[in-house]
């Protein structure tokens, strides 16, 4: 199986339920489906645990930015203020309106959330520590990050609002654009690794560099793009909420609403992991265990993302589609040349 | 609004090779059928700054017509004022622009004073012209808040917020009222300042220029902003002319009219300052203008509080003002343009009729010539670089 | 007069404005507009006023004529603001302030409107921001501006009974039910 660990126990504790399962004449085919969900159940934990601490940095991190506190009553440091946010969220009525697309309305956010998940497949948290080393597993992240697109415009049409419709078409126009830049600078580090899987390129980076310091450009194209598609100012403008009052969800409300707020920051949190693999070394590190070390370089990028946001203005759409076609896509592809260049000398 | 997207407002333009805009491509792209799509925005929308709503036909993103409907903030104060004293129409004014009290209320007091023929001592005429550069500064550093609001930076709101509360706080030490001052009287004002308060203001004064300075370098030297504001929403000379626009709008556009200048009031004549003035006419013109003009006012509040002599601070007025029969304008520079207050008087105590000239109605006019052909983006940009504050609009 | 010249940098920046104010004139420059005034305009007596205005009297039948001559021969570019006063039986009167800006110079122009075919000439043509003006004098005084691209409510719902402005306005609506004053 591939649930390989550093530690013996979760391989001693899949040894004695194999052993459990063989003894009670269970099909083996049960036990693969009961490793899956202990390990999707781990994922989303995971998720779920870092979004509600990145909300709080958030808020946190932009309080401070701006000259105020950030939560600070709800728990120590306003630790618990996502909690509670949470919670007032979910028990608020969740209301669909008359002109909107009633399953498509209520299915977008589930469509949204379910990829920003998959991507976790393949994101090594630690030597072993994975739970699929996929040999494609830097298509399979473009892959997934492709799939909010058509969640964000069914959010958009079936809302019958058009304000909705409006940031559902930049948000499509938005993703499908940098997209392509940040696979080309994806497509460098691949070059210098040889190799599509996350393990093999964190190796290739053991053994020179980190690729930060071999792919500088490709690094800022990538950091770019990923803030676009991850819908950020100065590129948020999906949902833009001066001038197109939320954007695509703009008729969400309580559950579905915390559902599109958790994707987002759950894409965050993933565009931050495979950024620290693909440029930082992933896991790999002096000293420190290697999960801290790929959670360190993880919020590395998520401290990023938010000081970049509490500092720009919003681009306009016209300029946000020049930046990407007329520069970052040039640079990107001079970058892949170049890179070519260097690994065949 | 029955008709609205029929209706183009009315608006005459003055075509001139300066003004030529993109126009809207043809709607039949090959076989693909498209429509124009006509969107409400507002009344209930984060960027239309109150209560405006502007019904807005739109290519794709682009902007092919506005209509601006107003009047959801009317509260008939002219109307109102017909059925009162002079005094009592004091804190009237106060609400139509709510961001600018003091320069409301002095606009009705200076042109009843102007009617009686009214002396007022030199101090409270020191007093007024600190309490109306102050109040200039403090309207600005909200439109400057706002404006990156609009633009998506949410910094600088709290940034200029921070500065607004101490001005904030001077006026409440004096007026007791942090927006609805009550302050201006016939013949002077309601309460005369200490040594003490003369002494905080003095020390914004030497704090500001840091924080302006910290504006700069936050949003004033971001390319992103030169690159959303410059050459949206142009307006040359003679259409802000022709369209009445006065205040910042018009210095933007390469006139630098300013009744500080040109019909001094006060004791604006002795001090010394520079009208800050652009010939572009765009957003980001606009944007330089009104900053400059919060360094010209701490000049002037510099000077006016080095010159503010002692002595009375209300004059002698009569207790039952009655004006003479016929008919005054006064006018005063407020932060967003020339606040006009005409009054008619049959020689009761109270107007016969009251008109107030609001500018944020009179520029919002130009806010169809200045967003045709532009994004939707630009176009929440444009509201914000006029400046309006529905309250006066609606009245 | 000291200016400060803001460039933001881009190609079209002029050094001088587009156009140099003047301050308003007073004293005997009061008296000479008032020539000028005289002699474009033979059959109309301006009055010299003691704030520094000039105000004439224009009949409404050659409001427009004489508001061209006033904009495009004495300069005056400038429409401040557009009020209409109701006299009651003497009728409404539709005011107009103007200015010119590069000579200071000030008038007032009084059209008098009689109550019972209360039309006034639209200048929108010549001054375009007496659009909204105008549409404000419409709804709250019910003056009709004939030649008006878009004579519109402008303040009040469509639908509105009346123009409250007017001396003899009466709220037709129901009176609403007050609510009790809580008794302690």
């Amino acid at each position: 199986m591939y649930l390989a660990a550093t530690s013996s126990l979760p391989l001693r504790l899949y040894q004695w339920t194999e052993q459990l399962f063989t003894d009670l004449g269970l099909p083996l085919w049960l036990l693969a489906v009961l490793v899956a969900t202990v390990k999707a159940a781990l994922i989303i934990g995971f998720i779920l645990i870092n979004v509600i601490f990145l909300i709080w940095l958030e808020r946190k991190l932009g309080g401070h930015i701006q000259n105020r506190l950030g939560p600070v009553y709800t728990g120590p440091f306003g630790l618990l203020q996502t909690v509670a946010d949470a919670l007032k969220v979910l028990v608020k009525e969740d209301i669909i309106p008359a002109a909107a697309d009633r399953w498509v309305f209520m299915a977008a956010p589930l469509v949204a959330f379910v990829p920003s998940v998959m991507i976790w497949l393949v994101v090594p948290f630690a030597p072993g520590v994975q739970a699929r080393d996929l040999n494609i597993g830097t298509l399979y992240v473009a892959a997934m990050t492709g799939c909010t697109v058509p969640a964000l415009l069914m959010a958009g049409w079936s809302s019958g609002n058009k304000w909705s419709l409006l940031g559902a078409f930049r948000a499509g126009a938005q993703l499908v654009s940098y997209e392509v830049p940040l696979i080309l600078a994806t497509l460098a580090v691949v070059m210098l690794a040889g190799s599509l899987s996350l393990n093999d390129i964190i190796r290739a980076q053991q053994e020179s560099t980190w690729f930060i310091f071999l792919q500088p450009l490709g690094f800022v194209v990538y950091l770019i793009s990923a803030i676009a598609e991850l819908n950020r100012t100065p590129f948020d403008l999906p949902e833009a909420e001066s001038e197109l009052v939320a954007g695509f969800n703009t008729e969400y409300s309580g559950f579905r609403f915390a559902i599109f707020f958790l994707t987002e920051y759950a894409n965050l949190l993933g565009s931050s992991a495979i950024a620290a693999t693909l440029f930082l070394g992933g896991w790999s590190g002096p000293f420190l265990p290697p999960f801290v070390w790929f959670l360190l370089k993880t919020y590395l990028f998520v401290f990023l993302a938010m000081w970049i946001r509490f500092t720009l203005p919003r681009l306009r759409v016209d300029q946000l589609m020049n930046l990407s076609w007329k520069f970052l896509l040039p640079v990107a592809l001079i970058n892949v040349l170049g890179t070519g260049v260097f690994v065949a000398l | 609004m029955p008709d609205a997207a029929a209706t183009v407002s009315g608006a005459t333009r003055e075509q001139d090779g300066e003004e030529v805009r993109p126009t809207a491509p043809d709607s039949e792209v090959g076989d693909l059928h498209t429509e124009e799509m006509m969107i409400n925005m507002g009344p209930q929308h984060p960027s239309t700054h109150g209560v405006l709503r502007a019904v807005v036909t739109i290519d794709g993103e682009r902007v092919v017509d506005v209509d601006s409907d107003v009047g959801y903030l009317h509260r008939c104060f002219e109307k109102i004022c017909e059925k009162l004293t002079y005094h009592q129409i004091i804190p009237y004014t106060d609400r139509t622009d709510y961001l600018a009290g003091m320069t409301n209320e002095l606009a009705l007091v200076l042109t009843v004073e102007k009617a009686l023929g009214l002396e007022v001592p030199r101090r409270a005429q020191f007093i007024r012209t600190i309490m109306s550069e102050l109040q200039r500064i403090h309207s600005h550093l909200l439109w400057f808040g706002t404006f990156g609001l609009d633009l998506g930076a949410t910094t600088p709101f709290l940034y200029a917020f921070r500065d607004r509360e101490t001005i904030s706080d001077l006026f409440e030490e004096i007026t007791g009222a942090r927006m609805m001052y009550n302050y201006m009287r016939v013949g002077g004002v309601r309460n005369d300042v200490s040594a003490a308060w003369v002494k905080k203001v003095r020390t914004f004064l030497r704090q500001f220029p840091a924080a302006l300075r910290e504006y700069d370098d936050l949003l004033t030297g971001n390319p992103i902003l030169k690159a959303r504001t410059r050459g949206v929403g142009k307006i040359n000379a003679r259409t802000a002319i022709a369209y009445g626009a006065s205040g910042p709008v018009l210095r933007a556009s390469g006139v630098p009219y300013d009744l500080r200048k040109h019909d001094p009031y006060l004791v604006y004549d002795e001090l010394e300052f520079d009208v800050a003035w652009a010939s572009e006419g765009d957003v980001l013109a606009r944007y330089q203008v009104r900053l400059e003009e919060m360094r010209q006012s701490l000049r002037i509040l510099e000077q006016a509080l080095e010159g503010l002599p002692e002595g009375e601070y209300l004059g002698k007025a009569p207790r039952i003002i009655k004006l003479p029969p016929g008919h005054y304008y006064g006018h005063v520079e407020g932060p967003r343009g020339e606040v006009g207050c005409y009054i008619v008087s049959d020689g009761d105590r109270k107007p016969y009729r009251l008109h107030w000239r609001a500018p944020s109605f009179v520029h919002l006019q130009l806010l169809p010539l200045m967003a045709r052909g532009h994004l939707m983006g630009d176009m929440v940009a444009i509201i914000g670089s006029i400046d309006i504050v529905m309250g006066e609009v609606d009245r | 007069m000291s200016l400060r010249k803001i460039s933001s940098g881009s190609g079209s920046s002029q050094p001088v404005p587009a156009l140099m104010p003047a301050r308003v004139v007073g004293g005997a420059a009061l008296a000479e507009s008032a020539e000028r005034l005289r002699q474009e305009l033979p059959q109309l007596e301006p009055r010299i006023r003691p704030d520094g205005w000039l105000e004439i009297a224009v009949p409404r039948d050659s409001l427009l004529e004489v508001s061209s001559i006033l904009r495009d021969r004495l300069g005056y570019d400038y429409l401040l603001l557009l009020s209409a006063v109701d006299w009651k039986e003497k009728g409404f009167q539709v005011v107009l302030h103007l200015q010119n800006l590069a000579r200071g110079e000030r008038l007032i122009a009084t059209v008098d409107v009689p109550r019972e075919d209360p039309r006034c000439p639209s200048v929108v043509s010549l001054w375009p921001t007496a659009n909204w003006h105008e549409r404000e004098a419409w709804d709250l005084m019910g003056i009709r501006f004939d030649g008006h691209p878009d004579l519109r409510r402008i303040l009040l719902k469509e639908g509105w009974q009346g123009h409250p402005l007017r001396k003899d306005y009466e709220d037709h609506r129901p009176p609403r039910d007050r609510l009790p004053r809580p008794v302690r």
